[in-house]
């Protein structure tokens, strides 16, 4: 299954989205129903499985005292993959911060357990990502899930365009040396 | 697996899938590429990953998030239609028009006294190694129906608060922005547009330092400005 369809169309997004920054929840469920699944599946691969759940609540209570933020000119899930975006990379750096072992880097010279086997290049390629040292899996991620420019993913990294890219190159490297060792064909 | 790190044009192989190659530099691989079976499945390779990962299903949730959203949505008590506590049960008089001007002025009276007298003369305490902004965001309307007394009330809460901060060396700055102008500036109009369209404006900032964003969020959470219906956008700054 691809990705969702998107929240409906534009027109009847921006009275939901009204009622809910005046403080209807119900508007506000809504909007999250038609969203979380595309929020939680950033959240999973930014921050990891353990913690998506608690990330994608985080996200959607900023996304409820932020609402009046949003000027309606893009569609809300734009607004709220932005928004999500900007949220959960903060939470990891607040955990790598912290010293958060869980945030911890792999090494992928050093890596040997291999997954449990999966069915399929998705499958596959949502193992491998969860074992990308973090730089790299958020600039892949961001480029090439969440379709961001270098510009914009260095902005919200706090990196040079530079290191966006060698990032997204790393990345692309380990995804395909590890894919190709499970006999799996990008 | 091949390794093409002995090959120099395989560090430019990600650019080109790209697009970003300076067009000599993108006909030089493209010469490479015809004599190299190596990075041609290294091309195909990359550009396979990108459209696998874009076509990435959805990761939903296990579990319904929704109940512990509203819960976390009520305790906050953060929604817009609501105002501040003390504004239950207050009914708006005629002269509203004058209370919010009064706000507006003692609001000022803040700014312009009380924080200047608390900008830090001491060096910052021990273990800030960051600075961090908050930023005071409040709904449209913020503290316009409160009278007097309840306005000196609550700037006395954010002067002893921001004077609490610097003695602790945290505070480095703290002001008040203006009520009611400003201008949102956007790349396709050709006109700027009045600020806070949507019912919400920022209403100042402090300027504090903290060890991280655990002693930085400590901080914030201690602002009067939560409690009195705004919420606040902690950002560390960038250092260069």
């Amino acid at each position: 299954m691809s990705n969702p369809e998107p929240m409906d169309a534009h027109a009847e997004t921006q009275p939901v989205a009204r009622r809910a920054a005046a403080g209807d929840a119900e508007a506000f469920e809504r909007l999250y129903r038609s969203t979380v699944a595309r929020v939680h599946g950033l959240a999973r691969r930014l921050v990891g499985q353990r913690d998506a759940d608690e990330a994608t609540q985080e996200v959607y209570l900023r996304a409820w005292r932020k609402l009046g933020t949003f000027r309606g000119e893009s569609e809300f899930a734009t607004w709220l993959q932005r928004l999500a975006t900007r949220a959960l990379l903060t939470r990891r750096a607040r955990a790598r911060t912290r010293g958060d072992a869980r945030e911890g880097e792999l090494d992928p010279d050093v890596h040997a357990a291999p997954s449990p086997p999966a069915s399929g290049l998705a499958e596959e390629l949502e193992l491998a990502l969860e074992r990308l040292p973090s730089g790299a899996r958020e600039v892949f991620v961001l480029h090439e899930v969440e379709g961001l420019a270098h510009a914009e993913i260095a902005q919200r990294l706090g990196v040079t365009i530079g290191t966006s890219k060698s990032q997204l190159s790393y990345a692309r490297k380990l995804l395909r040396s590890w894919l190709l060792a499970r006999g799996e064909r990008p | 697996m091949n390794d093409s790190r002995s090959d120099p044009f395989a560090e430019r192989l990600s650019e080109y899938v790209d697009g970003e190659l300076a067009s000599r530099e993108r006909e030089e691989l493209e010469r490479h590429l015809e004599g190299c079976a190596d990075c041609r499945a290294i091309v195909a390779d990359f550009r396979s990953l990108g459209s696998a990962a874009r076509a990435l299903p959805s990761l939903g949730p296990a579990r319904d998030l929704w109940p512990a959203i509203e819960r976390g949505i009520e305790s906050a008590s953060i929604g817009r239609s609501r105002g501040p506590w003390f504004m239950a049960g207050v009914r708006l008089w005629p002269g509203v028009a004058v209370a919010a001007a009064l706000a507006l002025f003692l609001l000022g009276l803040w700014a312009g006294a009380n924080l200047r007298e608390t900008q830090p003369s001491t060096a910052p305490g021990p273990g800030a190694s960051a600075r961090f902004v908050l930023f005071l965001h409040e709904p449209s309307g913020h503290l316009a129906s409160a009278t007097p007394e309840e306005m000196e009330r609550i700037i006395g809460e954010y002067s002893a608060w921001a004077r609490a901060q610097r003695d602790a060396g945290a505070l480095e700055l703290g002001e008040k922005l203006a009520d009611g102008e400003g201008f949102d500036l956007f790349a396709e109009d050709t006109e700027p547009r009045s600020a806070s369209v949507w019912g919400e404006a920022l209403g100042g900032l402090f300027l504090v330092r903290a060890a991280d964003y655990d002693a930085a969020l400590a901080i914030a959470r201690s602002c009067p400005h939560l409690k009195y219906g705004g919420w606040i956008e902690l950002r560390r700054i960038q250092e260069t």
